[in-house]
């Protein structure tokens, strides 16, 4: 399995996996929060949380290419068909 | 609507390339207890769903349960990456390079092609909720005898994740019902 990524398609793993877990902590602030929605201090938490992800994804969206496709600042030429797609990342 | 984040869920890695496993795990993929199932229930069931809770919880589950169609897509997939049909012949993989090559498709451990019999769909909304918590036990319990089967530890470190969350879901589904209960008494036609 070669993993060596293209020059022009750079990915940072360190950076995607701390994406993640953000994401992921968000699931389940949602989750919870969707039976319990006068829970004030998981409100809270998911604020923080929505927060710090909203961040990091625009720190990586500006460096490494878009986590979604309708980052505002897309550049030419147009980066999101970049490989790795998320299946093809050995994290 | 939808909007892909190009990112996976939770990490999802094998340690060493497994044909016979992938034909196993694919059942995860598209069986009768895999996460395709598992979202297209919650997300047909939701539309009718009385309660804001059980509408947002079918919404957001259905949700996370296509991200975890994509990874146990990424598990076989790597499983047998590049793997040449002269090894892949004498493995339990043979028949589905048969008929799809390396592609991934929704079938179960048998080969049988994904149905939408796996899933039901009620108005009645306790109905519903009881199907999807016994779909979240059925699902962990596949996931406890795929981690059984494998000696992978990266492959075991993410189906446990994938287990930990049916337990999660089915916990969420257990309050939908409490909720579920609660608006009933509170609308005689359904006592
Ligand atoms: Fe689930």
């Amino acid at each position: 399995m070669d993993r060596n990524r293209r020059p022009g398609s750079p990915v940072n793993v360190e950076m995607l996996r701390e994406i993640m877990q953000l994401n992921f902590a968000m699931i389940e602030t949602v989750l919870f929060l969707n039976t319990h929605p006068t829970c004030r201090p998981v409100l809270d938490l998911h604020n923080e949380f929505a927060s710090r992800f909203n961040k990091l994804v625009e720190r990586y969206q500006e460096r490494y290419g878009p986590i979604y496709a309708s980052y505002e600042n897309a550049e030419y030429p147009w980066m999101w068909i970049e490989e790795p797609w998320p299946w093809e990342i050995k994290y | 609507m939808w909007e892909y984040k190009k990112i996976l869920e939770y990490p999802a890695n094998v340690r060493r390339q497994d044909p016979d496993y992938a034909s196993l795990v694919v059942t995860q993929f598209g069986g009768p207890d895999g996460e395709l199932a598992a979202s297209l229930r919650y997300i047909s069931q939701m539309y009718t769903m009385p309660i804001p809770e059980g509408k947002a919880t079918l919404n957001n589950i259905g949700t996370e349960e296509l991200a975890h169609f994509e990874i146990i897509g990424t598990l076989v997939y790597k499983l047998v990456e590049g793997i040449p049909a002269d090894v892949l012949k004498n493995t339990r993989f043979a028949p589905h390079y048969a008929q799809h090559g390396r592609a991934n498709y929704p079938a179960d451990a048998f080969g049988n092609a994904w149905t939408a019999s796996y899933i039901q769909s009620h108005e009645d909304p306790v109905a519903s909720i009881q199907e999807d918590l016994a779909a979240e036990q059925k699902a962990r319990a596949t996931y406890e005898y795929l981690i059984d089967m494998s000696d992978d530890p990266a492959i075991i470190d993410t189906l446990s994740f994938l287990r930990e969350r049916e337990v999660v879901h089915f916990q969420r589904f257990g309050e939908v019902l409490d909720l579920l209960y609660d608006y009933m008494d509170d609308y005689e036609e359904w006592g």
